[in-house]
C-alpha cells in the first residue's frame, strides 16, 4: 500500500461520512406501509402501524414466500433460493430499508401511508 | 496468443470461478449486510489486469460472468444481469485507475466499490428499486475493507506468480 492508496482511503472515508449524515436526515413517516412487489408489480400492501403479528404468503418465482409482520416490523420468514439472503436479513422497519429476494423476484419496501393512498386513488 | 499466455489466462479464469463458488459456500459476511461478500474471485481479475492489461482482464471477467451464469445463477437470469453490470463497472473503473499512481490495493478498492455501485444501477434498471441507494454508504464502507483485503492478497499472489513466469 502506497501513499496514494492511503489518500484514496481517506477520501472515500470522507465521502462515506457525508453520505451517512445525508441518509440519517431522511424523513421517517409515522404511518408506514410495507409494499410487496413481485416482478415490479404490487402484490400486497401491509399496514405496519397496526402493530399486529401476522403471516402472509405471496407467490415468488421459486414458490411461496412467507412474510411475517411483528410489531411494526417486517421480514421474509421462509423462501426457496440458493443463498437465502432475504430471509437471513431479518426484520426491517425504516423507509430507508429494503428487502430484495432476487431469485424469487420479490421486493419489500417501506413506504409512507399517505403517499401510498394517493397512488391507489 | 502465445501458449503460455493462453494457459495462464485459462488458469486465472478457472481459479476465479473456483474462488467464486467457494465463497458462495461460506457466506460468512452476508449476515452483516444482505448479500455482502469478500469478493475473492476479483483477486484473479486484478492479477490478470496487472499481469497482462485491460483487454485480457476484461476478457477473463466477461467469460467468468458467463461461466458462472451457466454453472450457478442461470444464463440471462436477473442475477446474471446483476453480475454483468457489476462486472462492467468494476473492471471499467479498475482499467481507468490501473495506469494511475495507485497501487494494486487502491485499484482493488475502486473495483470493489464500483462493483457495488454497478449492482445498485442494475437494481434501479431491472427492478425499479431506487431505495437501495440508502445502502450505498454501508456498501462503500464494506468495499473499503474487502477491497483492501483482496487487493493485499492479489499483491502477494502476483509477486509469487511473477517469479514463476
Amino acid at each position: 500500500m502506497n501513499k496514494n492508496d492511503i489518500k484514496l482511503i481517506i477520501g472515500i472515508g470522507f465521502v462515506t461520512l457525508i453520505l451517512f449524515l445525508a441518509i440519517s436526515m431522511v424523513h421517517q413517516p409515522d404511518a408506514k406501509m410495507a409494499v410487496v412487489y413481485y416482478q415490479n408489480e404490487i402484490v400486497k400492501t401491509i399496514d405496519l402501524s397496526k402493530n399486529e403479528q401476522k403471516e402472509y404468503v405471496v407467490e415468488g418465482k421459486n414458490g411461496p414466500v412467507v412474510i411475517e409482520v411483528n410489531q411494526g416490523k417486517i421480514r421474509v420468514k421462509k423462501e426457496d433460493s440458493p443463498l437465502h439472503i432475504c430471509s437471513k436479513q431479518g426484520y426491517i422497519h425504516k423507509s430507508t430499508e429494503t428487502i430484495v429476494c432476487l431469485p424469487n423476484q420479490i421486493v419489500i419496501q417501506i413506504e409512507e401511508q399517505n403517499k401510498f393512498d394517493t397512488i391507489v386513488r | 496468443m502465445e501458449y503460455q499466455k493462453l494457459t495462464c489466462l485459462s488458469m486465472l479464469l478457472a481459479l476465479s470461478i473456483l474462488l467464486g463458488i467457494l465463497e458462495s459456500l461460506f457466506p460468512i459476511f452476508s449476515g452483516m449486510i444482505p448479500g455482502m461478500k469478500l469478493g475473492i474471485a476479483n483477486i484473479m481479475i486484478v492479477i490478470t489486469l496487472f499481469l497482462y492489461g485491460r483487454k485480457e482482464a476484461f476478457l477473463v471477467a466477461l467469460l467468468r460472468v458467463f461461466l458462472m451464469g451457466i454453472l450457478r445463477t442461470g444464463l440471462f437470469s436477473i442475477a446474471f444481469f446483476f453480475s454483468i453490470t457489476g462486472m462492467f463497472f468494476s473492471v471499467g473503473i479498475m482499467s481507468l485507475f490501473y495506469s494511475t499512481k495507485l497501487s494494486i490495493i487502491g485499484v482493488s478498492i475502486m473495483g470493489s466499490i464500483f462493483h457495488s455501485i454497478g449492482q445498485l444501477v442494475a437494481a434501479f434498471f431491472f427492478l425499479q428499486i431506487p431505495n437501495l441507494i440508502y445502502y450505498l454508504p454501508w456498501m462503500i464502507l464494506c468495499s473499503l475493507i474487502t477491497g483492501t483485503i483482496t487487493g493485499y492478497l492479489a499483491k502477494e499472489a502476483l509477486s509469487v506468480i511473477r517469479k514463476r513466469l
